[in-house]
């Protein structure tokens, strides 16, 4: 919807059909081994009990349990709530950055990205910071009548952090096109005398419609799915499938209802896709994009001045505070502010630790991983993109988007089924992390790099063919400069994704070998204020890496790249 | 009735011209578009705004219609509007390059303003098969505005800003972006349909041919103001500033 691409036309000087073949190989085998065989294993598993075990539960005394589809039930309302809230926040938050011209709007912009990409933990520890029981909203909470003073472990923290976590989506995919809609619509509208709210739902709305109908399937699907967020802010009470895939198999072993659910989680996010495909293709009448010089105006009428303040207001407290509550928690210690959680992060905690390292190791680990992850995430990746490109692999591109839509833990689940036994044995592979990584980023490095690629005019190539390049040349002296900021950006996406992946890298990572993201999962999991402080001062560290990862890409960004 | 004021020198009889402007001024940020004009157009007539590219035609319809807040004064049929929205003013404004709603079908995007109206159905149909007689497009309601042509999409707009009976109908550079035979034959059907919608007319555009087959009177407008207003005949024999002389190659 963003960008009017350039389907190539197959001419004389694309790559020979073996090279190409060759290319095309690369992402298929990838999909096969590690998520179309870990998939068939799950099945197997959750239909047949194969693998499972000697528990003698059937799939049907599964099926039947009705505690199976509370869960279930749980995880579809909480995902409608939390696409309803992010929705009505985000599309005032799009109109704003999309249509008045206000000094520092890029930056707003950018900095309103960096929650979409904060890695679940840290979001969790941020909320558990803001809203937990040693929060500075304690008394506030306490007075309103919340119990205890938290709203950590209900629904309220899981909400509010969804909202957090997708408000960028939908600002992007709304604001996106709102960007581009011709003004003169809407003026033509009011000198046929509709006022006010009568232009938005007779012209804004209905064009804006399939930009919010695709933000709110994407928000629906992150958060049907969602993992880190309920498994630390919803505990003990409330559980999604995907946490419940992970109580299963790491508290109660119980792989075959694992499995089971696994399919469930499957199925949903196929008709979730399903649906979402159908709402791209329907469209409501061709729509001529207009520069964003004509579109943007500096807000004039006292109306786009509140809407202004307004929804700078919302993203203040909606982004910004619980990010400055978890920096403001690692610093805070009993005996008033210090640096004290930061200087222990070089402390592995004695034998008895729970990290069995010391916090700084995992840093180490986790950056030594997320690089090999993001190697292979762009090759791969990239060889998806340029295969999607060349034409007539529509059915590679939604394989290459299950993956996203399967969520982490399934990943993470999927390898721990299938790739634990011979024939293919990579349990103590350090190999094992990266690769469940680059699986989870890859979709995105295809979304990144499909529209750079297509937006390649032939018309470079032929030039180059016809002033004396040969094939391989053209590809160096054209392609690859026009691509490189684009694989640039997706690989600074893959390893903001690899550093803070949670849901697969949990189940994965040896236990003497934790991530960051693991090893603060572990300190929110214990009791005392110096865990939490350390939690909190981790937290902070990735949030920065992160942050750094992000604002390194938006500054590479180009035009029209990107779908999230 | 107020009396014609001064500065509207071709008001005739005790009537107010259909639209009167006052010292108008357009500025946006530093940048002064519209400089203290003054014109009026009566309730037959048709007045074309003539002049080079960026010298402020375009604001001075946008400001009339509302869509520019302004400095002066604009007057309809004696009225100060200054205080109406665009969606109050009853003119109409068929913009550049149209903008026709791409969700909408044809008689979608001409019943709009009937509908805005609040019109009965019935008769906003008898409306958009009467106004699409008009501009030759009978027969075309159900079409999507995607399945036009160029000609068509300009005559499809036209519809859209008369259909309601506008008191005044502005138009922006309406036949600049289609080919030269389309052009010729949408000039020559035009000044019919300003008489048989029976409304004000105030064009604009910067080509010569279209001023002299339309107008009663041209009005050339150089950086924001006004160089003279007169009829086709007296402006081309009698310019009367070196920049007027210079644009209509006399």
């Amino acid at each position: 919807m963003s960008a009017i691409s350039v389907r190539h036309r197959r001419g004389v000087h694309d790559p020979p059909r073996g090279p190409r073949l060759a290319i095309a190989a690369v992402p298929v085998v990838f999909l096969a081994v590690l998520f179309v065989y870990p998939v068939v294993s799950i099945t197997g598993m959750g239909l047949l009990g194969l693998g499972a075990g000697t528990r003698i539960t059937t799939f049907a005394e599964i099926v039947g349990d009705a505690g199976i589809w509370g869960i279930v039930w749980f995880t579809v309302w909480q995902a409608v709530a939390s696409t309803v809230l992010t929705v009505v926040l985000g599309i005032p938050g799009a109109y704003v950055l999309s249509r008045l011209r206000f000094p520092g709007r890029r930056v707003v912009r950018a900095v309103a990205t960096v929650p979409f990409v904060m890695p679940t933990v840290v979001v969790a520890a941020a909320f558990t910071g803001l809203l937990g029981s040693r929060g500075p909203l304690r008394d506030v909470l306490d007075a309103v009548g919340v119990p205890g003073g938290r709203l950590t472990g209900t629904i309220w923290a899981v909400l509010i952090a969804h909202a957090f976590f997708n408000y960028a989506v939908v600002l992007r995919t709304v604001g996106g096109l709102w960007e581009h809609l011709d003004p003169r619509l809407e003026e033509a509208a009011r000198t046929l005398g509709a006022r006010g709210l009568t232009v938005f739902r007779e012209v804004t709305w209905p064009l804006l419609r399939p930009a919010v109908a695709s933000a709110a399937a994407i928000v629906f699907l992150f958060t049907f799915t969602s993992f880190g967020v309920v498994l630390l802010l919803g505990a003990p009470r409330l559980a999604t499938i995907e946490v419940e895939i992970f109580r299963s198999t790491t508290q109660l072993l119980d792989l075959r209802t694992a499995a089971v659910l696994s399919l469930l989680q499957l199925a949903g996010v196929l008709a979730a896709l399903g649906a979402y495909a159908r709402l791209r293709r329907r469209r409501t009448g061709r729509q001529r994009l207009t520069s964003t010089r004509i579109v943007q105006r500096p807000p004039r009428t006292p109306a786009q001045w509140w809407m202004l303040a307004g929804n700078l207001a919302v993203m203040a407290v909606l982004l910004g505070v619980p990010l400055l509550a978890l920096v403001e928690r690692s610093l805070a210690t009993d005996a008033g502010y210090s640096l004290q959680w930061y200087r222990s992060l070089t402390d592995d905690g004695g034998r008895g630790g729970i990290l069995f390292v010391s916090p700084l190791t995992a840093v180490l680990t986790s950056l030594r991983y997320a690089v090999v992850a993001t190697m292979i995430a762009v090759v791969v990746g990239g060889c998806a993109a340029v295969t999607v490109t060349a034409g007539r692999n529509r059915w590679l591109d939604t394989l290459l988007m299950l993956p996203l839509g399967t969520s982490a833990v399934t990943v993470g689940f999927g390898f721990l089924v299938a790739l634990d036994s011979p024939p293919l044995d990579l349990r103590n592979s350090l190999l094992l992390v990266p690769l469940a990584q680059a699986l989870v980023a890859v979709p995105f490095v295809v979304r990144l790099l499909v529209p750079v690629v297509e937006a390649i005019d032939p018309r470079l190539r032929e030039a180059a063919a016809v002033l004396g390049a040969r094939p391989g040349r053209v590809f160096r002296e054209v392609d690859l400069p026009i691509v490189g900021r684009g694989l640039l950006a997706a690989a600074g996406f893959a390893f903001a994704v690899s550093l803070g992946e949670f849901g697969a890298t949990v189940f994965l990572a040896q236990p003497s070998r934790p991530t960051v993201p693991v090893a603060i999962y572990r300190l929110l999991g214990q009791p005392g204020a110096a865990s939490l402080g350390r939690a909190m001062a981790m937290s902070t560290v990735l949030m920065i890496l992160t942050t750094a990862a992000i604002l390194t890409i938006e500054r590479l960004r180009v035009r029209g790249v990107g779908e999230f | 009735m107020a009396t014609t004021a001064h500065g509207s020198a071709d008001a005739t009889g005790s009537d107010p011209a259909r639209l009167e402007v006052r010292n108008l001024v357009v500025t946006y940020g530093a940048t002064v578009a519209v400089d203290g004009i003054d014109l009026a157009v009566l309730a037959d007539e048709v007045v074309v705004l003539l002049g080079p590219s960026g010298c402020g035609k375009s604001s001075v319809l946008r400001a009339i219609a509302g869509l520019e807040p302004y400095g002066g004064r604009v007057l309809l049929d004696g009225e100060d509007v200054g205080g109406l929205r665009p969606d109050q003013r009853r003119i109409g404004l068929m913009f550049q390059d149209h903008a026709l709603f791409p969700h909408r079908d044809v008689a979608g995007n001409v019943g709009f303003g009937p509908r805005m109206l609040g019109w009965e159905r019935e008769r906003i149909e008898a409306r958009v098969h009467e106004i699409l007689a008009l501009v030759g497009l009978g027969g075309l309601e159900r079409r999507h505005v995607d399945e036009l042509s160029g000609g068509q999409r300009q005559r499809v707009a036209l519809a859209r800003a008369l259909a309601p009976g506008p008191r005044l109908l502005m138009l922006d550079e309406p036949l600049g972006s289609i080919d030269r035979v389309l052009r010729d034959q949408l000039l020559q059907d035009l000044p019919d349909v300003f008489a048989q919608a029976g409304t004000a007319v105030l064009y604009v555009t910067h080509d010569h041919d279209e001023a002299r087959a339309l107008s009663d009177r041209v009005a050339v407008m150089n950086e924001g103001r006004i160089e003279q207003i007169d009829t086709v005949d007296a402006l081309w024999s009698n310019p009367t500033t070196d920049f007027v002389a210079r644009f209509l190659g006399v």
